[in-house]
């Protein structure tokens, strides 16, 4: 998902963030409660308890809102969730910046919907295991083909403002960059011809395509950079598939390891191949994870014994 | 999230199906818009009278609040109240937050309309008045604010149209409003275009009204006619004290 | 309302100590603007009924000697008496509270006339009435209708100043001036902002007030008016009382260099009313 480092956001939110990290964990919201029985509605430590509050943008096909109901494919993996834990759900309507803050002043329990998880990010929230993957893919205009980066060369290439594919496409020799304000606005001018390809969130495009037939806009995935491509150009790693997950305030632990044995559980029981298929992802592509990720999270928010969960 | 089959000529959106969920957002929107604007003309008057006032740090306090908040972009003011105070120990509602940021903001524009207008009132009628044996209070109740509120009439009505806009800003706070529905139905949908011009329009349809309300108080000012029933009953008893057949005037 | 000319005045008698009490007295009033001395020692005594005109170049003081006694300004140094009280010594002026009672005993009338724009020429006139608070309604609005009989204009009571003449308002100011029953009225130069025929309007109503006892101390360049209803000219030059006595003395050959050239102009050709 593109989502994953709209950087100045994120510069905005780190300056903010530094008397939130200084501040830690000194809320009084302390629930005490015991071990979590997997039968049971227990005190998770959410700020209603019995309920988790969750920040989303209206991002179909990832979140959105409905009569109170929560729409989507993270809102489905989260919506059964909440049901294992025996949880309610409250849901706040909010922007992107707006849900990062919700979760780092801990106004809300977890933030969903496209989040990447990055280092920056884990340092002032916890991630849950990644509940699925996403690798890259394109939206192109009708009879355009592209399957690897160098086939974007000489292109016209549109993104949405803040994406980490901005950098990325501006390295792409002979590439220009268009950068809207957001996807429908993208989608827009790519039907009208403006741009040959869209660098988008994948499901975005499959979704899109069921919302409005008759324009032509074909898809393909993005094969990711070599290494020797990644070498001559290091933003090409925004190209690369990358770990998505659920964002939870950093007092709310109990919370995030109740998530990740669920998230566990739904991987191993085919619940996750369900839910991708429907909305339209491979799982082979969206369910296993690519090397390298284990070792960026031992880094920062996981133990050396911690392998990322995968499909068999 | 496929769309039903009604459509409307060029409109493709069910909108049937969203009027619930657009219906409660303009009701947030007129929620805040209101409850702001009577605050902000509130701090907005206060601002001003400081400014005029004889001691010089209640000025200069003015002063300093008023060319801060005029220079802080609204955005700005939002997050800073909502989330920051939040990191700080202060964690406001989402219409408490929503409201003071949008009262703080425009209570600084509004001072100086205020001000413009307290000062348009020509000095010599305020001079008229003291040499009447008017208290300071009496000159600014009675002689002044009266005439200032007919000046400043078409540029606040300005800046309430301009604050029901931007409450659109709101939506980082999880406000629940117009826009956020706007931006609900347009990622589910799709249709952007269309979905912002209806939004766009429904926005119109809030806004074009007030500045119609501002218009027509004005001219009921600028005629004189007595708004209030104390007056409205004074006029009637000067009528009545008036020789018989002594016509003109206010009707 | 009597247009024409009024009854001449007869003069109460200055050199007499038994004679009406002094309203307004000024003793060695000074008054400075930064470095300038705009009042540089003025002396003045005005008895009840007497009308005082008070002539001299613009910009010779004349306006601030008017605003030193209602306390629109405050003196440098001197004496200001208002009805036998102390209103200014030394420097020292009343205060808030004072100052607005004081304001209630002495009435001025502006040369831009400064009606509130907002209400009718019967609200103006009713507004000192009414937040005094001691009058009733009723009271007021009836006084008030009074008044504007009494300046010829009843029939404008519920009009707008915006919609009256330059003499009208004018004449409204002046019975707003007079609705608080002032111990003496102040005028600024009454009709300098309007043309001959509101002028006239206005100074009839001003002779009119001067036989009925009011006492008044008029600013003003009409030495017709100042010849025919006062009882003396005081003619101010530079921040000085130049000469101050009986009109025809001033007018006509005072001993005073300055005056004999401000009035030339009128000793040889008259003012045009006869």
């Amino acid at each position: 998902m593109a989502r994953s480092g709209r950087t100045w956001p994120l510069a905005l939110l780190l300056a903010m963030c530094v008397p939130v990290a200084a501040c830690a964990s000194t809320s009084a919201a302390s629930n005490s409660g015991t071990s979590t029985a997997a039968g049971s509605a227990s005190n998770l430590g959410t700020i209603t308890p019995g309920t988790i509050t969750v920040a989303v943008e209206p991002y179909m096909p990832y979140t959105t809102e409905q009569n109170g109901q929560l729409i989507g494919l993270d809102s489905d993996i989260f919506n059964y969730i909440a049901q294992q834990l025996h949880q309610k759900i409250n849901v706040v309507v909010t922007n992107f910046a707006g849900m990062l803050s919700d979760v780092q002043t801990r106004r809300v329990d977890v933030s969903i919907g496209g989040i990447a998880w990055s280092q920056a990010r884990a340092q002032v929230g916890l991630f849950t295991d990644p509940p699925y993957y996403s690798p890259v893919a394109l939206a192109e205009e009708h009879g355009v083909h592209v399957t690897s980066i160098a086939d974007l060369q000489g292109k016209s290439v549109g993104t949405v403002t803040g994406y980490i594919f901005v950098n990325a496409i501006r390295q792409i020799p002979g590439a220009t960059l268009h950068a809207y304000q957001d996807a429908p606005s993208a989608f827009t001018d790519l039907s009208d011809g403006r741009v040959n390809a869209l660098v988008i969130d994948t499901l975005l495009v499959i979704y899109q395509a069921k919302q409005d037939s008759g324009t032509g806009i074909t898809s393909d995935y993005l094969a990711p950079p070599t290494a020797s491509q990644l070498a001559a150009h290091p933003g090409y790693s925004a190209f690369e598939p990358y770990m998505t997950g659920f964002y939870i305030p950093r007092q709310e632990a109990r919370l995030d390891s109740a998530m990740n044995t669920v998230i566990r559980q739904m991987y191993a029981n085919g619940e996750l191949v369900k839910l991708l298929t429907k909305w339209g992802a491979k799982p082979d592509l969206f369910l296993k994870p690519s090397p390298g990720m284990a070792q960026q999270r031992h880094a920062t928010d996981r133990p050396a014994s911690w392998t990322p969960p995968s499909v068999p | 999230m496929p769309d039903h089959l009604a459509s409307f000529g060029p409109f493709r959106v069910d909108w049937i199906s969203w009027a619930p969920t657009l219906g409660n957002g303009i009701l947030k929107t007129l929620e805040f818009t209101f409850a702001s604007f009577v605050g902000a003309v509130v701090a907005g008057l206060l601002l001003a009278l400081m400014r005029e006032s004889s001691v010089p740090p209640v000025r200069w306090l003015a002063r300093i609040y008023t060319e801060i908040f005029k220079n802080l972009p609204l955005l700005t003011e939002i997050f800073l109240v909502y989330f920051g105070l939040a990191s700080l120990g202060l964690r406001l509602s989402v219409f408490e937050a929503g409201c003071a940021s949008l009262i703080v903001f425009y209570a600084a524009y509004l001072s100086e309309i205020f001000r413009g207008g307290l000062q348009g009132i020509a000095a010599g009628q305020r001079e008229a008045a003291h040499a009447l044996g008017l208290s300071e209070r009496e000159v600014l109740t009675r002689v002044v604010v009266p005439q200032a509120v007919r000046l400043v009439l078409p540029a606040t009505t300005t800046m309430l149209v301009d604050m029901l806009k931007s409450t659109s800003l709101l939506i980082t706070i999880s406000a629940a409003e117009l826009m956020t529905v706007g931006q609900l139905i347009a990622s589910t949908t799709f249709r952007a275009m269309e979905v912002y011009f209806v939004i766009g329009v429904v926005y119109f349809a809030m806004c074009y009204p007030l500045s119609m309300v501002s218009l027509w108080l004005e001219r009921r000012l600028k005629a004189g006619t007595p708004l209030s029933p104390r007056r409205r009953h004074l006029i009637a008893q000067v009528r009545l004290a008036m020789p018989a057949g002594a016509a003109g005037g206010l009707r | 309302m009597n247009v024409g000319k009024a009854e001449p005045h007869v003069a109460p008698d200055h050199s007499d100590p038994a004679g009406p009490p002094v309203v307004v007295r000024v003793e060695k009033l000074v008054k400075r603007f930064g470095d300038t001395r705009v009042l540089d020692g003025i002396d003045l005594a005005i008895r009840r009924g007497e009308v005082v005109s008070l002539m001299g170049q613009s910009g010779g003081g004349k306006t601030t000697l008017l605003r030193c006694i209602n306390l629109l300004e405050e003196p440098t140094a001197g004496t200001v008496e208002v009805g036998g009280e102390v209103v200014s010594q030394d420097g020292e002026s009343l205060h808030r509270a004072s100052r607005v009672q004081l304001r209630q005993r002495v009435g001025m009338v502006f040369q831009s006339f400064n009606l509130f724009q907002h209400l009718t020429a019967a609200e103006n006139v009713a507004l000192p009435l009414l937040r005094v608070g001691k009058v009733d309604r009723a009271d007021a609005v009836r006084r008030a209708v009074d008044l504007l009989a009494r300046v010829g204009l009843a029939d404008k009571a519920l009009e707008l100043p915006a919609r009256l003449s330059g003499g009208q308002q004018q004449r409204v100011a002046i019975a707003r001036a007079l609705a608080l029953r002032p111990v003496a009225l102040l005028f600024d130069e009454p009709t300098s902002a309007l043309d001959p025929e509101s002028s006239q309007e206005v100074l009839s109503v001003m002779r009119e007030l001067s036989t009925e006892g009011i006492t008044m101390l008029v600013s003003t360049h009409e030495v017709g008016f100042a010849l025919d209803a006062s009882d003396q000219i005081v003619f101010i030059d530079r921040g000085k009382v130049a000469h101050a006595g009986a009109p025809r003395d001033v007018v006509f050959g005072s001993a005073s260099e300055r005056a004999r050239e401000f009035f030339a102009g009128f000793v040889r050709y008259g003012n045009g009313n006869g």
